[in-house]
């Protein structure tokens, strides 16, 4: 079978042109003709980019597509190309083209190249017009945004509501309420509060100073810091006041300019905290009533129990301890047991032993703070050794002096040092036995320390050194 | 009970209440050590066993049922002091007795007693 395919290719519907290695265009069909809008005469012979001018980015496209498949020999497409053509009155237009070269080898190397074009202007004017709709698309998605923008602000705004902490904006040199959660109009007990002054919507504060803070704030532009400060005000139109205490700040809104636009009023009620602590002190004070009135019970079951002649040197002992465990007692008290500076227990209980034997006494140290056990035993301590001083050491003249120092070990963390030195007082001599005083003494009040504790009995004055851990808030 | 010629461990954080107890053991004729911190009382009971063990059941604030699991461990008979009113211990130590303060020499010796028949 002989087919003519230049005859085929001529009629095809498709526009066919075919270039040779020179890119000189050699043949086309009247599909060409038509789709480029030229006579035959007037681009046959020419070359491709003589017979269709183009530059830039279309240029380009073309021509590295044409040398790519005669340097190669391989079929190249270039899937869309902006290729303007000239009108046959003269004027351009833009058109966008598909376009296939295959090359036709002779021998090895390209002979001809057959492009084969396909106008898609219309495809891409399609093509435009979705992306168009994509614009419409963005659109609706930067409008979508705003709504969430908007559905934000509305969840900010409703935190901002519903926040535990009460909250208002102070709007202005005459504070006007521009905000105030729910918190903010429940404490004050009114709802209308936007547009309206502090002090014409809550008079009472007026008096008590708070509209004056605010001013200064505002003239200022400094934020005030309230704490526990109590604040009175006509909740509901009651004519009785209801007192609250509050800690709240008052912050300052700067301008863009820097000037005080307005107040943030912020804080929350510290009433039932306040009245918390009140009450935890009412009780210790309770216990601490308590504990003395059992202890005197015990020291009056003791003398009861020991009405004998005999036993009254044993009654006045007993009673000096006691009273020395209850002044411990006191001091912890003040400090709701929770601790007690070394200083006041060495001072309390050694007044309270020797009386005005005292001023023979030199006592000095450092700010150490015991836990309550420690700080009893410290008072017990330094009670015995009171009263041996009394009954045997330098108290038991009045030439005899007593230092006692309390430093914080510099060899070990939280831990000090405790001396008591004797002076000027009669010889002494160790004591035949251990009593109950020798024994607290000795043990020192170091829970781990067993050996901690250590008492000299230098004939020329009784000296003792205990070691103990202090305590750290 | 006789505990006479017994090696007694006293427990027990408040010094004072400490030598009353050491005190009152010895006058029964026992041979007492007293520690004050649960970990002096491991320490001890690491080198040394002993026949009855009297536990204060807070200690600084910290209870002292682990080291009574060590002296049951050790087949040591123990009781329980306290301070507080009426303790729940743990369910295994449901059947501990248990003195409260203040105690006397009968309260304990009573409580010793009862280890033997538990």
């Amino acid at each position: 079978m002989n087919i003519d395919f230049e005859q085929v290719l001529g009629l095809s519907p498709n526009p066919y042109v075919l270039m040779d290695s020179d890119l000189q265009l050699v043949w086309m069909n009247d599909a060409y003709l038509r789709a480029t809008m030229r006579e035959r005469g007037a681009i046959i012979g020419r070359k491709m980019f003589e017979a269709f001018p183009s530059e830039g980015e279309s240029f380009q496209l073309l021509s590295s597509s044409l040398e790519h498949v005669l340097k190669t020999g391989e079929p190249d497409e270039i899937a869309l190309i902006r290729y303007p053509i000239q009108n046959r009155d003269g004027s351009v237009d833009t058109h966008y083209w598909s376009a296939t070269h295959t090359p036709i080898l002779r021998d090895g190397s390209v002979e001809f190249i057959l492009q084969h074009t396909v106008n898609v202007t219309e495809i891409e004017k399609l093509r435009q017009t979705r992306d168009e709709m994509g614009i419409m698309r963005r659109a609706q998605s930067v409008q979508a945004e705003n709504l969430s923008l908007k559905n934000e602000t509305k969840a900010l705004l409703d935190y901002f509501e519903h926040a535990p902490s009460f909250t208002a904006v102070l709007l202005g040199p005459d504070h006007r309420f521009g905000a105030a959660n729910e918190a903010y109009r429940k404490l004050v007990g009114r709802e209308d509060l936007i547009g309206q002054t502090v002090a014409s919507v809550l008079p009472e504060v007026v008096d008590q100073g708070f509209v004056t803070l605010l001013d200064k704030v505002y003239q200022s532009g400094e934020a005030y810091l309230g704490q526990q400060e109590e604040l009175s005000l006509a909740v509901d139109g009651q004519p009785e006041h209801q007192k609250f205490v509050l800690n709240f700040v008052y912050q300052p809104i700067f301008d863009d300019d820097g000037s005080v636009s307005g107040i943030i009023v912020q804080g929350h009620d510290v009433s039932q905290e306040v009245q918390a602590i009140e009450r935890q002190s009412v009780l210790v004070n309770e216990l601490n009533h308590r504990v003395k009135n059992t202890l005197s019970i015990v020291q009056g079951l003791a003398m009861q129990s020991l009405k004998d002649r005999e036993a009254e040197e044993g009654r006045a002992i007993f009673n000096a301890r006691l009273r020395a465990l209850a002044a411990a007692h006191n001091l912890l008290t003040e400090a709701y047991w929770k601790e007690a500076l070394v200083e006041e227990i060495v001072k309390a209980t050694s007044e309270a032993a020797v009386g005005e034997a005292i001023r023979q006494f030199d006592l000095d140290g450092d700010r150490v703070m015991l836990e309550p056990q420690a700080a009893v035993s410290l008072a017990m301590i330094v009670h015995e050794l009171c009263t041996n001083a009394l009954k045997y050491g330098a108290l038991s003249s009045d030439k005899g002096r007593i230092k006692v120092r309390w430093k914080r070990d510099p060899e070990a963390a939280s831990r000090f040092i405790f001396s008591w030195e004797e002076k000027n007082g009669p010889q002494v001599s160790t004591p035949q036995g251990t009593g109950f005083g020798t024994r607290l003494i000795s043990r020192g009040i170091d829970q781990n320390g067993e050996e901690s504790a250590i008492i000299t009995f230098d004939p020329k004055g009784m000296r003792y050194t205990m070691r103990a851990g202090y305590f750290q808030q | 009970m006789n505990i006479a010629g017994l090696e007694v461990l006293l427990v027990e954080d408040e010094i004072i209440i400490g030598f009353a107890l050491d005190d009152l053991v010895s006058d029964l004729g026992a041979r007492t050590t007293l520690v004050t911190t649960i970990e002096n009382a491991i320490s001890t009971l690491a080198v040394r066993k002993f026949d009855l063990a009297i536990l204060d059941v807070n200690l600084h604030g910290e209870l002292t049922y682990p080291l009574a699991d060590l002296l049951s461990e050790q087949g040591c008979l123990f009781i329980f002091a306290t301070g507080y009113g009426a303790v729940a211990h743990p369910d295994r130590f449901a059947n501990v007795p248990t003195v409260s303060k203040p105690y006397s020499s009968t309260e304990i010796l009573a409580a010793l007693k009862q280890t033997e028949t538990t």
